[in-house]
């Protein structure tokens, strides 16, 4: 049969494109390359106590060095969440030489959008107009006004908790009720509202539900959101957009069906489907579709549409202008400080909050004022260390495991995320000596940052340091080197599939169209002309919940 | 002949294989693999596997029951029984076997080993005795030992550096299989609660850290 649409992927983006094409009435097929994790009953991890796991879910498995090299380095990867991660010698790929790259994945039904961090930020103009300024990128063909009405309407669907404060820098959302700050945060607030009025200090804006939101129950504050939530307490592709796709009877789920290429007819310059390999009888299957909306993940598509090369696009499908591939970004993450703050001892916390602070960027707002181009942001938190502080103290026997067992002092953590320029050096390349186990080629990724990031990393530190200072911290620490911290690290990969005004320069137009193939979208993060330095997430969503309105009415209007 | 052996299981073998030679080695040939061990641990040890310390005389995977007895032993001295469980209660000898066995490379699982000799060696120089036939006092002096001279921030010690290092191990390890257990985890610290987040709650001193 021919679907009116073929969604590849099923994270964050083909989780919601699914959603909206189906709830529009089009019959809708998603292939997913990896295995069906099932709501619920598939979390593994979720609400296991420590002794449950053989290591009692440590970090650094060694374990880890042979099956997860990469992953490994994620904040996330765990006993508990590896479930959720791929094994990296069964997903090869390369870097150039001297050119690490974090290439974190999960290939199963729901992507990513199992273990993301949940953090929602709206871009502003500021961001939207910053390659326009300093001319580095291409200009984005739209503005905050063309997207503001889209974060409403997918803020409104996914249930984002948060403060409003009304800094034009970072645009307020449709929130439900804020997280509570603990007592220290809210005293390093008040230090910066005394010493500071370029910057505002806020709760985290999380997509974890702090009320009753669309039949979703409100966080039971567990935790380790990235093991699962089977109250479907923080967005992910199962919690919200599959079920709702799937309640319109019109989606269709093909899972370990790995997009080999899509399929492209000359005579009408249309996409006309998607070959798949079964990733279990490595039988080919092609699927028709009248609509193809790419959302496998920025490095899954460009991969996909890279391999898709056929004797009209000899250098990628709609590649004609030779972007694809190029201006690879990430966010220069955790450049920052920690301190320890005296005082409110008798204060602690009771359950855990999975979210933190937020401190909106500050630098070169109105002027360009430092020695490098555009700005950064913090996430953090105030938290009192438990027993782990006793592995690098001295001391032994009783005296030493009752003063243990009190919470340590209160320390403040400011992790950076900082904004990457699109270099056109950044760049993904088929590798077609190195195979995958479908024998696909592989993808090399050449991403190294730049002066402006190393230099940008250099105030990032300092600029934590200065606040912690405000505040009398003591015992300050650096967080984060270029060399631990690698592109990648920030999981925010994005771009290789610009959008843009000019054909020539990018690949997509103003609606995450192709600008060569009317029937072919890309609205994951392939489709960044900058990296801002907002988590990305809600962006990807509003632009895909856009694109496809968009797309539909043009198929109404038979124009596509 | 501890070169021996690190040449041995150098060997290609697979590592279900290894871990069994290493096993076998280490319960069979410990004596001669570990000089040390020959005249304290094992001699002073074979006498201690059913009394109270060790009364199952257990062994582990890698441990064999005199080396069992001695880890648990230094696990409790670093996280003793109070008004809560202590480290051999909450089975953390177990754990660091299991360590051993799964999570350690071999040149680690050697170096905690070799680390273990020379601690006995210390405990024969100092008071003649092997750790286990020394009574607590002269227990906790040679870990008191160890710990300050692993926080030595000048980094000159006199003190064997392998039995440093394998007290720094012992150390680490003690505290994650402690605090990680269920009764380290819930009796001497808290479980944490679900449901309402509060950011900001009264704590007065009989209170508990969270465990996690």
């Amino acid at each position: 049969m021919k679907y009116d649409a073929i969604v590849v992927g099923s994270g964050i983006t083909g989780g919601y494109a699914a959603m909206e094409l189906c709830k529009k009435g089009l019959k809708v097929l998603m292939l997913e390359r990896g295995r069906n994790i099932e709501h619920g009953k598939d979390y593994q991890g979720e609400h296991k106590s420590p002794w449950e796991f053989t290591y009692r879910d440590e970090r650094n498995n060694p374990a880890f060095k042979k099956d997860y090299p990469i992953q490994k380095n994620c904040y996330a990867m765990k006993d508990s969440t590896r479930q959720f991660f791929i094994n990296d010698r069964e997903h090869p790929f390369t870097t150039g030489k001297d050119k690490p790259f974090y290439w974190f994945r999960g290939d199963h039904l729901g992507g990513r959008s199992l273990m993301w961090g949940r953090q929602c930020y709206r871009w502003s103009d500021l961001d939207f107009s910053a390659n326009a300024k300093d001319g580095y990128g291409v200009d984005w063909p739209i503005r905050y006004k063309d997207i503001e009405p889209w974060y409403d309407y997918v803020e409104s669907f996914v249930g984002v908790s948060g403060q409003a404060e009304g800094n034009p820098v970072l645009p307020d959302g449709k929130f439900l009720p804020p997280m509570e700050m603990n007592c220290v945060e809210q005293h390093f607030k008040s230090v910066l509202q005394q010493h500071y009025s370029d910057r505002t200090m806020t709760i985290g804006r999380v997509a974890v539900l702090t009320q009753e939101h669309n039949g979703r129950a409100a966080c039971h504050y567990c935790g380790p959101c990235e093991r699962g939530c089977s109250t479907g307490s923080y967005f992910s592709s199962q919690s919200a957009s599959i079920p709702a796709a799937l309640a319109t009877g019109n989606l269709t789920i093909k899972t370990e069906s790995v997009a080999e290429k899509v399929l492209y007819d000359k005579e009408t310059n249309r996409a006309t489907g998607v070959r798949v390999i079964d990733a279990h009888t490595r039988e080919k299957v092609e699927y028709s579709g009248n609509l193809i909306f790419l959302c496998a993940s920025t490095l899954g598509t460009t991969h996909l549409l890279l391999n898709s090369a056929n004797e009209t696009f000899p250098q990628g499908l709609g590649n004609s202008s030779g972007v694809l591939g190029k201006y690879l970004m990430d966010h220069l993450w955790v450049f920052g400080a920690r301190g320890d703050i005296d005082g409110y001892e008798n204060m602690y916390h009771q359950a855990h909050r999975p979210n933190g602070i937020y401190i909106t960027r500050f630098k070169n707002i109105n002027e360009q004022e430092d020695r490098y181009l555009r700005g950064f942001a913090y996430q953090g938190s105030a938290s009192r260390p438990s027993w782990r502080r006793a592995i690098g103290q001295p001391g032994l026997g009783a005296e030493f495991k009752h003063a243990l067992r009190q919470p340590g002092k209160w320390n403040m953590r400011l992790a950076g995320f900082g904004e990457m320029l699109p270099y056109e050096d950044n760049a993904v390349a088929l590798n077609h000596t190195v195979k995958d186990k479908y024998g696909l080629p592989t993808l090399n990724i050449n991403c190294h940052f730049h002066d402006n990031e190393l230099s940008m990393m250099e105030d990032m530190h300092a600029s934590a340091v200065e606040m912690l200072k405000k505040a009398n911290a003591s015992n300050i620490k650096l967080l984060g080197t270029p060399e631990a911290h690698p592109p990648g690290i920030g999981i925010h990969e994005m771009g290789t599939a610009r959008m843009g005004k000019d054909p020539k320069t990018s690949f997509l137009n103003a609606h995450n169209q192709s600008h060569e193939i009317p029937n072919l979208f890309v609205t994951d993060g392939a489709c960044m002309a900058s990296s801002a330095v907002q988590n990305p997430s809600i962006t990807y969503m509003a632009l895909t919940a856009r694109a496809c309105d968009y797309a539909v009415k043009q198929v109404q209007k038979q124009l596509i | 002949m501890k070169r021996t052996m690190t040449r041995k299981i150098q060997q290609p073998l697979s590592e279900p294989d290894r871990r069994r030679l290493l096993k076998r080695a280490t319960a069979v040939f410990g004596a001669a693999l570990f000089p040390p061990i020959a005249s304290g641990l094992l001699a002073g040890c074979s006498a201690r596997e059913n009394s109270p310390a060790n009364p199952q005389g257990a062994s582990g995977k890698i441990l064999s029951a005199p080396q069992y007895a001695l880890v648990a032993e230094i696990a409790e001295i670093i996280i003793p029984q109070t008004d809560t469980p202590g480290a051999k209660a909450a089975g953390v000898a177990g754990f660091i076997d299991t360590i051993l066995d799964g999570w350690f490379s071999e040149i680690e699982l050697t170096e905690f080993l070799d680390g273990m000799s020379a601690l006995e060696t210390l405990c024969q120089s100092a008071y003649g005795a092997a750790f286990l036939e020394c009574d607590e006092s002269k227990q906790v002096a040679v870990l008191s030992q160890l710990d300050k001279a692993l926080h030595e921030k000048s980094g000159e010690t006199t003190v064997d550096l392998q039995a440093v290092h394998f007290f720094k191990l012992m150390k680490q390890f003690t505290l994650i299989g402690y605090y990680t257990s269920e009764p380290g985890a819930s009796q001497e610290l808290a479980a944490p609660t679900m449901g309402q987040y509060i950011g900001c709650e009264t704590f007065d001193e009989s209170g508990k850290a969270w465990a996690w």
